[in-house]
């Protein structure tokens, strides 16, 4: 993945960055895959239907909806990651941030609702939001471990 | 179809759960803890609560309403995204103190808490489920909620029917489970509980007919007999055993033979006659006062305390060998009506229709109903009546509808009820009677086109009746100068032991009559409190902190004060 460059060998024991991690857990690893995941396998093999697409727009475009408007996966990434220092001070981060990037560059197939270029992708889809959902878990459960 | 209830601030789980758990009714989402509580309050026979824990809602709606202690100047924005990250743990204390019975799955699992603390208290208490995974998915949370709505049955007509109100919550359910197992077999039943419960009742009622004993009950309330004549009453007597027995008499073991002895008040026994009693359980024989002759006793034995017998035991009043052999690892405690909170509303409903069918108050509902024009049924059987929060919108005749104002159920609610159901029954008989009397004598004053009398049918039951009559009944707490130093700068108070749903919930209610006794100790003076609690004059904070927590109201405290 290519995340060495990007990662501090600082120990992470910062409370505020176990805090921030819980956030970005529940805000992003939660809702990144929160109807996809129901999904039957069919869909993520078969001819992409509309539940399909529903699901994945749903997941990765509006990851978090907010009073002031809807939140895309990346920008929970990025708002809840402000103010942790570069580079990052734990790896999981840098693999997450590489599976959000994964999703980002899906952002014009998901908002045309383009059912062939979303059949190509929803591979490298599923496969970003696992990645964001297991590292989150482990980092969140490593903090809580070392704190 | 199971009633769930949601509280979330989104409709993330409502439309998961609709879409994949069709067959059930879920309520619409509260948003926050006021319309859960609302809806509690309102709906009936709710199964489950699924409560989020992440609430992205308004400052005002946020728990806990005064702030004043875990939001200061300098990191309000910090302290109250804390408070929305962890606000489904603060509306889950409030629902813990109305409905202690109620199945909550908390959404979230255990690494997902905002404290360590947190994760320990949930899983000490009986009705609060975490989620199993890190991130939910609607297989996983199905299988959970049907898990947990198996273990809530509802009680079948027959139960229902029972004098015993046994209510829908698992503990009372699984406590009527046990109980009708123990009942069959031969080993002896204790009943714990405090007074009014209904351990008598429940020895009648249920475990006797269950026994499948074909000899009589007999109860004996060992706390009427004097101990002098103890023995002649339980083991018998044969003429001239001692001056006065001018006759031969049975005692309550040869007459329950065959059958069930219900011994009350057991910790009234002498150590004399426990070692008697012990022989019996022994080897089933015993000899009457007096008599050399020894006779067989077939009883199957529930004995009932509200006593602590095992501190009578390390006291040395109660012998340890025969409280081994009364089969305390199955002893039952039935919970005190407080503890019953899930279970209110039924046991008012089922608690005013027995007190309905009193003579008395029965003539008065037949003359209420005669007087405003209603259909009493024929043939003098009694009126049909209903009591809850809302009545029917359609009149009615042919039945009288009890309509509690929301204070009314406050205050009986809130209520301690030291005498527990007796109490209960015996202020419920006084209200309708009180209601009805004045209903009934005013009859010549109502106007015909009194807009109170739309509704005949309906008779509120308002808090201004409610207050007075439960008014004599509060018990005062002792003044704080009871309170006595204890050695050096320690303080020493007394508090109560009630039983509750976890050993949390009873170290909260002790913590709970501390705070609020040193609250008035120390004349509200939180720093003074703390100085006593922490030894730092400057930690009044943590103190208020604490109270909040346990929701103690302050402004309440500092009411009762003034």
């Amino acid at each position: 993945m290519g995340v060495g460059p990007h990662v501090s060998s600082r120990p992470p024991h910062d409370p505020a960055l176990r805090e921030c991690i819980a956030a970005l857990k529940h805000d992003l690893g939660k809702y990144v895959a929160w109807r996809s995941v129901n999904l039957p396998e069919e869909a993520w093999t078969g001819p992409p239907g509309d539940a399909l697409v529903d699901a994945l727009c749903a997941d990765v475009l509006a990851t978090r909806r907010t009073a002031d408007g809807d939140q895309a996966a990346w920008d929970v990434f990025a708002s809840h990651t402000r103010d942790v220092p570069r580079p990052w001070p734990a790896l999981e981060l840098a693999a997450v941030e590489h599976a959000v990037a994964v999703l980002r560059a899906c952002e014009p197939a998901l908002r045309e609702r383009d059912h062939v270029r979303i059949a190509e992708l929803r591979g490298g889809i599923r496969e970003a939001q696992g990645t964001i959902r297991a590292e989150l878990a482990a980092l969140h459960r490593r903090l809580a471990k070392e704190s | 179809m199971s009633s769930i209830l949601i509280i979330d601030d989104t409709d993330k789980y409502w439309e998961l759960c609709t879409r994949y758990m069709p067959e059930h009714e879920f309520l619409p989402p509260a948003r926050n803890y006021r319309e859960a509580a609302e809806t509690l309050g309102r709906a009936r026979g709710v199964d489950l609560v699924l409560l989020d824990v992440h609430f992205d809602i308004p400052e005002e709606e946020l728990l806990p309403y005064d702030k004043s202690a875990v939001v200061n100047g300098s990191d309000r924005e910090r302290a109250l995204e804390r408070l929305r990250r962890g606000q489904g743990l603060h509306i889950l204390d409030r629902l813990r103190q109305s409905h202690p019975d109620l199945p909550v799955i908390v959404m979230t699992s255990r690494d997902d808490l905002p404290l360590e603390a947190d994760a320990e208290r949930l899983n000490a208490e009986d009705y609060t489920y975490l989620l199993d995974e890190d991130y939910l998915d609607a297989r996983s949370l199905r299988l959970q909620v049907e898990g947990i709505l198996a273990r809530r049955v509802r009680p079948t007509a027959s139960e229902a029917e029972e004098p015993f109100f046994w209510g829908s919550t698992p503990r009372m359910l699984t406590l009527r489970r046990r109980l009708g197992i123990l009942a069959r077999g031969r080993l002896p039943i204790i009943l714990l509980g405090d007074t009014g419960t209904g351990k008598s009742l429940l020895a009648r009622e249920f475990i006797h007919p269950r026994s499948q004993r074909s000899g009589p009950f007999v109860a004996v309330d060992l706390s009427t007999i004097p101990h002098e004549l103890m023995a002649a009453y339980l083991f018998g007597v044969v003429k001239g055993a001692y001056t006065g027995a001018t006759a031969s008499r049975e005692g309550v073991l040869a007459r329950a033979h065959g059958g069930t002895l219900f011994l009350d008040e057991i910790g009234n026994l002498s150590l004399e006659l426990q070692k008697a009693l012990l022989v019996v359980l022994q080897e089933g024989r015993y000899s009457p006062v007096g008599s050399i002759e020894e006779r067989v006793a077939d009883v199957k034995l529930v004995v009932a305390t509200n006593e602590n017998l095992v501190s009578m035991v390390q006291a040395g009043r109660f012998r340890e060998d025969l409280y081994m052999r009364l089969n305390p690892a199955t002893a039952f405690t039935l919970p005190s009506l407080r503890e019953r909170g899930d279970d209110f509303e039924a046991l008012l409903a089922e608690f005013v229709g027995r007190v309905a069918l009193e003579a008395y108050n029965r003539d008065l509902l037949l003359q209420y109903a005669q007087q405003r024009g209603l259909e009493p049924p024929a043939g003098g059987a009694a009126m049909p009546i209903a009591i809850g929060k809302t009545v029917p919108t359609k009149p009615d005749p042919r039945r009288v509808h009890f309509l509690v104002h929301p204070s009314s159920f406050k205050l009986l609610r809130e209520f301690p009820w030291p005498g527990n159901f007796r109490q209960f029954e015996m202020f419920l008989s006084n209200l309708m009677t009180l209601t009805l009397v004045e209903l009934v004598d005013q009859a010549e004053l109502v106007e015909p086109d009194d807009r109170s009398q739309a509704r005949p049918d309906v008779i509120p039951i308002l808090p201004r009746v409610v207050r007075e009559l439960l008014r004599p009944m509060e018990l005062p707490r002792g003044p704080v100068g009871d309170d006595a130093a204890a050695p050096g700068d320690a303080l020493r108070m007394t508090v109560d032991i009630a039983p509750g749903e976890s050993l949390n919930a009873v170290s909260c209610d002790v913590e709970r009559q501390y705070l609020e006794r040193m609250y008035e100790k120390y004349s509200g003076d939180l720093g003074r409190m703390a100085q006593a609690l922490l030894g730092d004059v400057d930690g009044g904070r943590k103190v208020q902190l604490r109270m909040n927590q346990l929701g103690i109201k302050l402004r309440k405290l500092k009411r009762r004060r003034g």
